[in-house]
């Protein structure tokens, strides 16, 4: 499978197709995979593909990491199904055109969560539980995909799959906020969990403002509680569920969990899977007529 | 050099002695847990207060994710109130608690990170000392405990330390193998320490079984570079330009994870906390990775790109910390490569390094950036 | 006509956000005809619902407030066609949010208040005051993230005693 990636990017590249073909090469340690960025046809046999690699690769699309400035006007990039997600939220909201991508599309049966967990193969005890339910395990949205694409009904609801969410429910809303607490008493306000994120666009940061102040960029509580909520807020209805805001934590805290729940929120009140179409807009800029307002006085 | 055995058994009961002579004890400790938590969920072990023997990770697991930076340098802190009356402003001091300290079970890099750390906060010869750091550095003893089994990201050897050294301890633990640790005293504050903990110590210790334990550990890293000549070439200003800065730091996505886990990383940022016309001038944590780090007033940025962020880290640890400061930058404990999401390795840079400087009239390799 | 001033131990602080064509006006009709109702609230007039932001609820709670209300016109009235309908979508994702995090959404009310409902902005501002008297001082945000160096003062202030 991954011989017909390589021959399809060298093909690419030698055509002038593409500026850059961005996939997966052995990390510096066993158990780790690195984003690799091949120009030249020759290195394409550095690509790799298997399930160390949990890297999501479109933030390399963002524009704040500056894909524009260097120079890639048209870009191949090798996507399992949820990294395509997001660059299909990515288009959708404007933030690149569909001409602009080369998906090579890869089949996935699900990523290792942690590099220490990796002993040679996948199985149960080492998947990531964001691929338990992955509907997208032969993606929807490619330019070449290796082999068949057999059709997926992929209209069932997004699930929540992380036991910590449904933990957290069953909690009263006190244990709920300690369980917080002590867990955001590690975070140090590093943005790793920003910066990762391929959605995160915006040119300053609300957390940058300083006239004025909306986030105050100290670690104390309010600091922290004030990042994390905002971060949630901006990003319901475009998360895609990468999880990667968990995986770069330096302090292993699992912040995706506020994410996941929002997406539990979107489908259950507006039927959105953010990720799945290149027009359909999120729903926080959208509206209905007839929108649920139980709780409105 | 005073030296004598203890029994790992009784950590738990030297941590509950040096509670009970009302010292803040700091160790190892694994995060509670919420239940199922499915697969995505690792242990996570951060050095925090305990107040009990019971629940400690003193010489088990590897390394905690936080370190001992936070303890002397603080993620966060005020450094005065201010209110404002009119066109009077009022300064308040604010009042700090520097409890005396003991943190246990730290592992030589980061005891070595302190020497560091004092270089740029404590140095009388800069003609500053920051009383924030030198009132919690004077009130804090390390016990640090000697590395059995180093992972694939470490790599003390490399810069030259030993998973064994005893640099920067007051007082030292290194596993004997059975069941026993010998102690050695450092300082004068290790000895103040050994002495609240007499009864659990006993004899002399075993030196040359310490030795031998000591130095089977060092073959366990696999983690290996020659730091040697990483100085000089970055000392040579044409280097500064090496195309090996865009190629190896292109995937760096500045999220500033390194920066944060390094045992020597003391970057700081200092904001005015407004309340309507009260506040606290605060003094917490930043980082040369983010991309305001540089920008100055104007608009323009001298280090624009994400590579040349990362080339500045790199040049800190290797060539200004040692240049300036006269001591290490980097103390090999490898938090930068398992903290990085992106697989960047720093000793990938100190390898290329030593190749380049090896090899310098070897063809320039084809760039990818014209 | 005015009612009886009760004096009670706990005077809830409720900020409300409210939009200037509808809600702001029913509340100033009812000030024009000499309603009472509950002084704890403070507003801030925005030209729509719509112009609401998250940040504005959380910075609320950050800075004290007990109790948040937003308030704009009803559904097909809004001023500006569709701001409200945005409103509406933000705080059913915020409420969740809100309880996901530990926080009594008991404490957030929303409201459709037009200019001509001043009898429904008086009775909205009691009913809601009260239900947060009832709730006491908001226990997550009071302490160390209200003011998060607070206790680095006590010293100035044993001093001072």
């Amino acid at each position: 499978m991954i011989e017909q990636i390589r021959n399809q990017a060298r093909k690419l590249l030698e055509d002038g197709d593409v500026d850059v073909v961005i996939g997966y090469a052995e990390g510096s340690d066993p158990a780790r995979t690195t984003p690799v960025f091949i120009r030249k046809a020759e290195d394409v046999d550095k690509l790799i593909y298997d399930p160390r690699c949990i890297n999501s690769l479109p933030l390399y699309l963002n524009k704040r990491h500056e894909y524009t400035r260097k120079g890639w006007k048209k870009t191949a990039i090798i996507g399992k199904g949820c990294d395509i997600r997001a660059i299909v939220q990515l288009i959708a909201e404007n933030q690149l055109k569909r001409d602009e991508i080369y998906i090579l599309g890869v089949p996935c049966e699900g990523q290792v969560s942690h590099p220490e967990k990796w002993d040679g193969s996948l199985h149960d005890g080492n998947r990531a539980s964001k691929c338990i339910g992955c509907d997208v395990m032969t993606p929807h949205e490619t330019d070449f995909f290796p082999g068949d694409k057999p059709d997926v009904d992929r209209s069932n609801p997004y699930e929540v799959t992380s036991p910590k969410v449904a933990n957290l429910m069953e909690l009263e809303l006190d244990k709920r906020f300690a369980f917080w607490r002590t867990d955001f008493d590690r975070c140090f306000k590093c943005y790793a969990c920003r910066e990762v994120c391929p959605h995160c666009s915006c040119n300053v940061c609300i957390t940058d403002e300083t006239t004025p102040s909306w986030i105050d960029p100290a670690a104390h509580k309010k600091g922290v509680f004030s990042w994390h909520l905002t971060r949630a807020m901006h990003l319901v209805g475009r998360c895609t569920g990468c999880g990667e805001c968990t995986r770069a934590c330096p302090m292993d805290i699992q912040v995706d969990l506020f994410n996941q729940r929002m997406k539990e929120v979107v489908q259950e009140s507006y039927s959105y899977k953010p990720g799945y179409s290149l027009e359909d807009k999120h729903p926080l800029i959208t509206y209905q007529v007839d929108d649920r307002e139980d709780f409105i006085k | 050099m005073k030296t004598a055995t203890l029994n790992k058994s009784d950590i738990g009961k030297c941590i509950d002695l040096l509670v009970q002579s009302d010292l803040r004890v700091i160790a190892p400790r694994l995060q509670p847990r919420l239940d199922d938590e499915g697969t995505d969920s690792i242990d996570v072990l951060t050095f925090t207060e305990v107040d009990s023997g019971n629940d400690h990770q003193v010489g088990e697991g590897l390394l905690p994710l936080n370190g001992v930076k936070e303890f002397l340098f603080a993620k966060h802190e005020p450094l005065f109130a201010y209110e404002k009356r009119g066109k009077k402003v009022e300064i308040i001091p604010v009042h700090h608690e520097y409890p005396q300290t003991v943190i246990i079970g730290v592992r030589p890099c980061d005891a070595a990170s302190i020497a560091s750390l004092e270089s740029v906060f404590s140095d009388a010869n800069a003609g500053f000392e920051d009383p924030f750091f030198t009132e919690r550095r004077s009130r804090t003893t390390f016990i640090t405990y000697s590395c059995t089994a180093p992972d694939a990201s470490c790599f003390c050897t490399s810069v030259d330390l030993a998973p064994d050294s005893s640099k920067g301890s007051d007082l030292h633990l290194t596993e004997l193998g059975d069941g026993r640790l010998h102690v050695e005293v450092i300082t004068e504050a290790g000895e103040a320490v050994a002495k609240k903990l007499e009864a659990l110590l006993e004899g002399e210790g075993d030196q040359a079984a310490r030795e031998k334990a000591g130095a089977s550990v060092h073959e366990k890293l696999t983690r290996l570079r020659n730091s040697a000549p990483i100085m000089d070439w970055l000392m040579d200003t044409a280097n500064f330009d090496d195309e090996m800065w865009q190629r190896l730091g292109e995937k760096c996505i500045g999220c500033g994870s390194c920066t944060f886990v390094c045992p020597t990383c003391h970057c700081f940022d200092i904001v005015d906390e407004n309340k309507g016309s009260k506040g606290y001038r605060v003094k917490f944590w930043d980082s040369c990775q983010f991309d305001h780090f540089t920008l100055h007033a104007s608009g323009h940025n001298p280090r624009d790109w994400q590579y040349k962020r990362y080339r500045n880290r790199f040049n800190c640890k290797f060539k200004i910390y040692p240049e300036k400061f006269e001591t290490q930058g980097c103390v090999g404990c490898g938090r930068c490569i398992r903290a990085c999401p992106v697989n960047l390795d720093i000793t990938e840079y100190m390898a290329e390094v030593a190749h380049k400087a090896a090899n310098p009239n070897a063809m320039k390799a084809d760039s990818d950036f014209e | 006509m005015g009612k009886k001033i009760e004096i009670h131990d706990f005077e809830p602080k409720i900020m409300a956000f409210v939009c200037k064509w509808c809600t702001y006006s029913g509340a100033d009709l009812a000030g024009t005809s000499r309603m009472d109702y509950s002084p704890n609230v403070r507003m801030v007039r925005l030209p729509c619902s719509g112009r609401i932001d998250p940040q504005f609820m959380i910075k609320a709670f950050e800075q004290g407030a007990d109790g948040v209300i937003i308030s704009g016109c009803h559904p097909g009235d809004c001023h500006y066609n569709e701001g409200n309908y945005y409103a509406r979508r933000r705080n059913t994702t915020f409420r969740q949010l809100m309880d996901f995090n530990g926080i009594d959404i008991e404490r957030i009310e929303f409201s459709w208040i037009s200019a001509a409902e001043a009898i429904k902005w008086t009775e909205v501002i009691d009913a809601f005051t009260e239900k947060v008297r009832e709730l006491g001082r908001h226990p997550q945000y009071n302490d160390d993230i209200v003011d998060p160096y607070a206790q680095f003062l006590v010293q100035k202030e044993q001093e001072s005693a």
